[in-house]
Order: C-alpha cells, then structure tokens, then sequence
C-alpha cells in the first residue's frame, strides 16, 4: 500500500476558554498572508520532512486558528527551509518566513 | 617657535584616534585563535609580507580593482589615498631637511608654512614647496569628483548614490573641509609673507589685493585644524575605519588568515574594511529592482552600529554578485550568515530527522537529486536516459526517501543544524562508498564539496560529468541548429566556479549564446534559498529581469543546470526553460549506442 503520510490522530482535547495568545494575533504570523490559504496540502505534499517527522504546515494552520497553538513552535524547528512549499503553494505564501519568524520570536 | 593653541584640536584628535585604534585592534589579536596565531608566527617574516606589502600600494593607496570597474571612481580614491599620504611624507621630509631633526612635534611638519612662514634657504626647498602644492592639487581634484559623484553620480558612471548615515556624513563634511582649509590658510599665509608654490603662491597673490586679509590667517589655520580633529574623532565611528583597517585585513590575508563560519575575528576586520563604496551596490539585483536595501554597503554599515533588521539578514538572495565586485573582497555574504545565526535560537535536530534510507549495495556510481530533484523529477529521469545510453551502471542515492544536504537550514542561518543533516548524508555516501557521486543539484553540490568529508569519492556535478563523457566520446551526441542560452546557477558558478562544463555540452549539441550578464555578473534567478523573505512580487520581478537579460542573446531555450533556477525560471518564461541533463536526451544519437557499452564511468570526468 501506498503511505501518503496521512494518518488518523488521536482526539485531541481543545479548550477554547484557555486559548494562548493566538500567534495570528500576535503578530508573528502575517494575517493577510496565512488569510489566502485554501489549506489544498499541497505544502504538505512535497516537504521534505513529511515523512520523517509528519511537519505539515496545513495542518498547524488549522489547528492555529481552532486556537490550537502548542505544537507550533515545534513544527517550526521541524522545517528544512528548503522553499519546496513556497513553490508549489497555489497561493504564494511564503511559509518557511513564517516558520522562521515563529523561531525567533518568543511565544 | 613650534607650538600655537591651535594645534590642539588636531593632537586631540590623533591621540583619541589612536587610542581607539588600539581600543578596536588589540582585541583582534587576542581573540585570534591558536592556529590563526601560529600562522602569524609562521609567515609574518616571510616572502607573504612582500607580496602583502605590493597588494596595500595596489589597493590602499593606487585602488587598481576600483579603476578597472571604475575608472573616474578609481582615481577619486587614488586622489585622496596617494595624494594624502604623499602629502604627509614629503611634509616629514620637508620638516626634516629644514630642522635637521627628526624629532620635531608631530604637529610641525602640518602646520609648516605657519611656523615657518616665507622662503628659506634649505636643501631642495623649492621643490618641497612645489611637491607639496602638487599632492593638494591632486587631493582637491580627487575631491572635486567626489563632490560630482555625490550630487550627479551618473556623471561619474555610478548609477547610485549611496544614503550613508548621519554620523557618516559628519565625517564626509570634516574630510571635504579639510583640504580647501589647508589651501586657504595656506595661501592666506603666502600672501603675507610669500614663499609659497605654483597654487598656494598664486592663490596666495590674488588674495594680498583683498583688504584686511591677513586677519582670517589665525581663524583659517584655527579651521583646518578643528577640521582635521574632527575627522579623527569621528574616523573610529565611521565608514572611514576602511584606511587602516583594509591594511591589517591584507596582512591576515597573506597570512592565511580566512574569513569562514568558524572563524570570527576575520569577519571583524572584513567588516570595518568596508570603505562603503557602494560597488555592491550597482550591481545587487534586489536595488536594480528598487526593492530593499539589505546590499553589504547598508547592512555592513548597520551592523556596524548594531542595527541590522531582519530583512538584511534574510532579504538577500546569497547570489554573490556583490562579493564579486567589491573591491575589498569583503565577505559580505558569510558574515550575513554568521549574524544570522546569531539571532536563530539553537535548535536540537527533531529525533524523526534522521533520514532513514533503504539498504543499498556498492557501488561505483551514485546519483544524487536532492530534495529540489524530487520536484523536479524530469531532471533525474533524463539522467536515467543519458546514463543508461552510455552504459552505465548506477545507484540513485534517494530513491525511496528524501535526503536533504543541509545547505537551505544552514542559508537560513540554523548552520550547526545544517551541518548535522550534512553529516547524515555523509555518512550514507560513506557506508556505500561510491567513487564517484554525482549530483544534479547545485545547491547540494556546493554543500558537500564544501563541507562533507568524503575523501574516497570524487563528487561530481552533472554537468561536469556529462561533459567528461562526452569529453571521452563516451556518449555520441548529435548538434541541431537550436540557439541555447546558458543561465549561471550562482551556486554553480559564482560559489563553485563551474562555468564551462555546461558550456562545453551546449557547445556540442546546439549553438550556444551568450547573454548580456554571464559566468561571474550572471543573475540569479529569483529563487535562491537564502532570499527567506524575498516577497512573491519581488521574486518575480527579478525573474523577469533574469529572463530578460538571458533572451537578450536571441536564445530559442533556456538552459540552466539547477533544478530550483529551472523552476523559477520556467514560471516566467515564455520560451522553454530546460536542464543541461533534459537537453541532452534530445540529442543522444542512436546509431553509436553500441561503442559505449563498457560498464565503468569515464576515466576523466573533468575537462581541462
Ligand atoms: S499549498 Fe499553500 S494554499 Fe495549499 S495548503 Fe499549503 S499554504 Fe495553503
Ligand atoms: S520549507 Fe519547510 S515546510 Fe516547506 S517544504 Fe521545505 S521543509 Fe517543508
Ligand atoms: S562591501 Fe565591498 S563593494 Fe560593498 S561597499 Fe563595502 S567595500 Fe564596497
Ligand atoms: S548576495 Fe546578491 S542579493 Fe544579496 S546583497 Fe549580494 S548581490 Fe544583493
């Protein structure tokens, strides 16, 4: 069989009352930019680490505005920066600058 | 008589000078590490100081890498360098052939004229007067251009005029005041008393008709040496650390001393040796564009005050155009990634990272793609074509999983990171054991040869591989009447210096054109890794500006030989946009397929 590197997860609780500080909102990540996703998988589809680690840059996205930020910053530091995604992403957006600024800032 | 108060401005600012200069210098030599030391010891008494010593008069004081880009430039630093320091010599010599002492304050031979004011009768006094006059004239005319350049640099063949920043104009200012201080109180001196050479002389006639004149003459000289403090006080702050410093940096250079991403006190003296003079600058793609300014002559001038933004360290595409031009030979680009670093937190490498890649056999041949391959799968299939055409045996290094070199973490400034994922894939080539790797991905390429020890395996690029076999009659190709353009990877040809292989193959299978910017002032595509947060917009700007410069030659095809320039480019392009490997399987000719059926790679695959 064909792995595609999807898989189903286990349930994941999320407490909508104790939201952290949404990284959209923070200012990290730019709104207009992430705003244009249309969360085709695309990204996912040709990164690199996919199979290695499971980083998928659609899936942090949508957990990020269900306000499920905790895994974040750990995918950031998953990412190669090889610029795969940028290149295939049908909407232009520049995820591993997203990445990198979530790196460096301190949420 | 040897002493005014006005001298005191200009001491101050010497001793604070030199003060700061040991302030700035000492350390270097203390944070030096052991072996940087020992190299020091090894070849400071050495024929390595000779040739140090003729490259500082070549380049400190005659500016030759200037004039050849820029010729008018190239005598403006000259005018200022040569005749500056003429100037200060033949004062020495003057002070000393009057005073038969050597020992005279260090303030004398400045201010000579005044303290010694008409005519004298000492050995060669006539010519002093008129050599002295001859190097202010030279400096006042290296001025003159400097004043052009900054209001019409077009008229000097600078396209743009670099914005310094304010501390950096004050020292402009106290430089340009300076020189016409001098020759005014000089001549106001001549006036007076007479004596002076064929400009202060005259210069001084002209103004004994204005009444009253001789009551500037302490003002003048007051000026001249405010103005020569004030350039002193302000040198160590300023862009003008270049002069002394750009001569330590030769000395280190000659001594073996190297600027790379372990070593840091090069990177300091690299950075004050900047002069700012903006050859980066016309030719960076990112200001043809008008799109940021993160070029070294911006970002080295603020690092220098500490206030580099994140778009200098990731607004930049690591093309290595500017590093090309600079007359310096700044590392503009690897102190860009050190400071990178410096802002990256460390990162421990996640425990999944560890590529785990499907037991393959020995073997002599191995293909290496690279992530980028696998988006661009056509490359690694023509490749399949030309090697099975040849007859050759082949592994293809990441056929089941996705091997990456490390280059993108380590552009992005997460070296050490790179380096670890670089060391996986060093030791997967090792336990195959090739002799010879190939690789179809500049980016990799250059990675790996840099960095990877791989002593029993000879890495290869494609291209030069493909042009050994061809080389060797290896692989018979037929040449149609296409017109093919050849587009530089910077990581291929500015970083690894590989410009004729390609050539070579185009050469053989189709006509090749040359276009206007190439091998070493070729463009970079738009793409480049290390360009993190080169907008969209941007990006394709200069793809545009790329693939314009490329059809310029009159090119029916594009041919690149990096899978990322492929890409990028072929997005913009409206002629086909192929790779030196995908090219080729168009013009293996049938008829000899049966010669190359040995199953070994060539013997040379480099041509000479
Ligand atoms: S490729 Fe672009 S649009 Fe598609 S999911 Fe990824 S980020 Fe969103
Ligand atoms: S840049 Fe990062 S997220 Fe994008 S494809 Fe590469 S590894 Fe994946
Ligand atoms: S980096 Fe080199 S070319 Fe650029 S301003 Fe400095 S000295 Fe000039
Ligand atoms: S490396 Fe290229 S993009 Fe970066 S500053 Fe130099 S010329 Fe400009």
């Amino acid at each position: 069989m064909v792995k595609f590197g999807f898989s189903v997860k286990d349930n994941r609780e999320i407490n909508l009352d104790e939201k952290e500080p949404f990284v959209i909102e923070a200012g990290v990540v730019d709104v207009a930019e992430v705003d244009r996703c249309i969360f085709c998988g695309a990204c996912s589809a040709v990164c690199p680490q996919l199979f290695s680690t499971g980083l998928s840059f659609r899936k942090q996205l949508l957990s990020a505005r269900r306000g499920l930020t905790s895994e974040l910053k750990i995918a950031a530091g998953e990412c190669l920066m090889c610029n795969k995604c940028q290149l295939v992403c049908p909407r232009d957006i520049n995820i591993r600058a997203i990445w990198l600024n979530l790196l460096t800032s301190n949420i | 008589m040897q002493f005014d108060w006005f001298v005191i401005p200009f001491v101050v600012g010497l001793v604070f000078l030199i003060g700061q200069l040991g302030r700035i210098y000492v350390p270097w030599f203390i944070k030096l590490s052991r072996e940087e030391k020992e190299m020091i010891r090894r070849h400071w008494w050495s024929r390595r100081t000779l040739g140090a010593v003729k490259e500082i008069i070549q380049e400190c004081l005659l500016h030759r890498r200037i004039f050849r880009i820029n010729p008018p430039l190239g005598f403006m630093h000259l005018s200022f360098a040569l005749g500056w320091f003429l100037l200060i010599i033949t004062g020495k010599l003057e002070a000393l052939f009057y005073t038969h002492d050597a020992l005279n304050p260090l303030w004398y031979p400045l201010f000579f004229k005044y303290f010694e004011p008409g005519r004298h009768a000492f050995f060669g006094e006539s010519v002093f007067i008129q050599l002295m006059d001859f190097w202010l004239l030279v400096i006042l005319g290296g001025q003159s251009i400097a004043v052009v350049k900054r209001l019409w640099p077009g008229k000097v063949g600078a396209k743009k005029k670099v914005q310094h920043a304010v501390y950096n104009r004050v020292a402009l200012m106290s430089l340009w005041a300076i020189f016409p201080l001098r020759l005014l109180a000089e001549s106001v001196t001549v006036s007076y008393y007479g004596g002076g050479g064929f400009l202060t002389g005259t210069l001084g006639t002209l103004l004994a008709e204005v009444p009253g004149i001789e009551r500037s003459q302490p003002v003048l000289w007051w000026a001249y040496s405010i103005a020569l403090g004030c350039f002193f006080v302000a040198m160590p702050f300023s862009r003008y650390m270049h002069i002394p410093t750009e001569v330590l940096l030769i000395l280190f250079r000659r001594w073996g001393i190297k600027n790379n991403l372990v070593a840091h006190t090069m990177s300091e003296v690299e950075l004050l040796s900047c002069s700012a003079c903006g050859m980066c600058l016309e030719v960076c793609p990112l200001n043809e564009q008008e799109l940021v300014a993160s070029q070294p002559v911006y970002f080295l001038e603020r690092l220098r005050m500490g206030w580099t933004k994140p778009s200098d360290l990731w607004k930049c595409l690591n093309c290595g155009r500017c590093e090309a031009v600079c007359p310096v030979l700044v590392k503009a680009n690897t102190i860009r990634l050190k400071e990178k670093q410096k802002v990256l937190p460390a990162i421990t490498p996640a425990e999944g990272e560890r590529v785990k890649i499907p037991a393959i056999g020995q073997g002599r041949l191995l293909l290496y793609s690279g992530c980028m391959g696998k988006l661009v799968p056509s490359v690694r299939q023509a490749m399949d074509v030309v090697l099975r055409h040849a007859g050759l045996d082949y592994q293809w290094l990441d056929d089941r999983g996705n091997i990456c070199c490390g280059r993108p973490l380590l552009l992005s400034g997460q070296v050490d990171r790179g380096m670890a994922v670089l060391k996986q894939l060093e030791n997967t080539i090792r336990e195959i054991g090739p002799d010879i790797l190939v690789t179809t991905c500049p980016i990799c390429y250059n990675m790996i040869n840099k960095y990877a020890a791989l002593p029993f395996t000879e890495v290869l690029h494609h291209t030069e591989f493909l042009a050994g076999l061809i080389h060797d009659n290896r692989l018979k190709v037929e040449a149609h009447k296409e017109k093919l353009v050849f587009h530089d990877p910077c990581e291929l040809g500015r970083q690894s210096g590989i410009y004729e292989q390609p050539r070579e193959i185009l050469r053989c299978i189709g006509r090749l054109v040359e276009p206007q910017d190439n091998k070493a002032m070729s463009r970079c595509c738009g793409g480049a890794l290390s360009g993190l947060m080169v907008d969209m917009s941007e990006k394709v700007a200069l793809s545009e500006a790329t693939r314009n410069s490329l059809l310029s030659s009159g090119a029916q095809k594009i041919i690149t030989a990096c899978p990322l320039c492929r890409k990028t480019l072929g997005r913009q392009a409206n002629v086909p946009v192929l790779d030196v490997a995908e090219e080729l399987i168009r013009h293996l000719s049938l008829s000899n397929q049966e010669t190359a059926k040995e199953k070994s790679p060539p013997e040379r695959a480099f041509i000479s």
